[in-house]
């Protein structure tokens, strides 16, 4: 433990820091969130959270419908994506109607 | 248990929020816990470790499956922190 | 035991129930009612007269079994039985 508390991360979630970041968990849940601390393990303190609801037959496929949970905390252990949402925007499928036409 | 954590917040210059100290300061207060799967629990917490392993007295366990929300009610518990994903503090129970 | 207010962590826990009857809830849903005889960092989990519920449903009894803590969700240490 000691050893590692020494280690600096690849991940500069400092430049984050009160930004608004998406987070992706092991397990298919996501949610967005104000950053508003970090630590060595990655777990993260994320405020204004929002997550996102999943379709019950298919817990991977989101829906757009959210919910709130306000101040939270999440487990570095689940953590499997950490982005900022400012700078990205989900795009159609290019590829989708090129059969068609 | 969470001295180390604490230490660190003095050491912090920028006033960014630990994770596990902000957990520290929940205990005796009520707290919602999100699994990575289905399943939920809101409860007092008591203490965790290490490993974020948690003690919680007077325990709601909600699991939502595809036929709605099943509840149990547990006395006092050790959760196994392996599976947890979101720690909510103030911990408002699932209203759906 | 809810009416104490002092920190308990996980440690403290496990000492507390240790030979007391207790509810063990495996992550595939499984619950294990019996005593909690021995354990150890893992949660690794030695029991007595074990009574083993699938869905609710006492599905088999077992004198003593062991449950490797990987697959341990909680450990519920219940005074009352509530259902």
């Amino acid at each position: 433990m000691s050893k590692r508390e020494g280690q600096k991360t690849i991940f500069e979630f400092n430049r984050y820091l009160n930004k608004r970041v998406r987070v992706k968990f092991n397990g298919g849940r996501e949610v967005t969130g104000i950053l508003k601390g970090h630590d060595q393990v990655c777990n993260l303190v994320l405020d204004d959270t929002e997550e996102y609801r999943r379709d019950p037959d298919d817990p991977f496929k989101l829906l757009n419908e959210t919910r709130q949970l306000g101040l939270v905390v999440a487990r570095g252990t689940a953590v499997m994506l950490v982005s900022p949402v400012e700078g990205m925007e989900e795009i159609s499928n290019p590829f989708v109607n090129v059969a068609e036409s | 248990m969470a001295t180390s954590s604490s230490g660190a917040v003095a050491a912090q210059a920028t006033p960014s929020y630990l994770p596990l100290a902000l957990i520290d300061k929940c205990i005796g207060s009520k707290i919602w816990i999100i699994m990575k799967g289905d399943k939920e629990l809101v409860g007092t917490l008591r203490g965790f470790d290490d490993f974020v392993n948690m003690v919680l007295d007077d325990v709601t366990e909600y699991t939502f499956t595809s036929e709605g929300k099943q509840t149990t009610q547990l006395d006092s518990i050790l959760l196994n922190g392996n599976n947890i994903t979101m720690l909510v503090p103030g911990g408002q129970p699932p209203e759906e | 035991m809810s009416g104490s207010t002092a920190k308990r962590n996980p440690s403290d826990f496990l000492k507390q129930v240790l030979g007391r009857p207790v509810v063990v809830k495996l992550n595939n849903g499984t619950d294990y009612r019996g005593t909690l005889a021995c354990l150890d960092g893992y949660m690794n989990i030695a029991m007595e007269q074990t009574e083993e519920y699938v869905d609710g449903k006492l599905k088999a009894k077992y004198g003593d079994a062991f449950l490797r803590g990987n697959n341990v969700l909680y450990i519920c240490a219940q005074k009352t039985v509530k259902k």
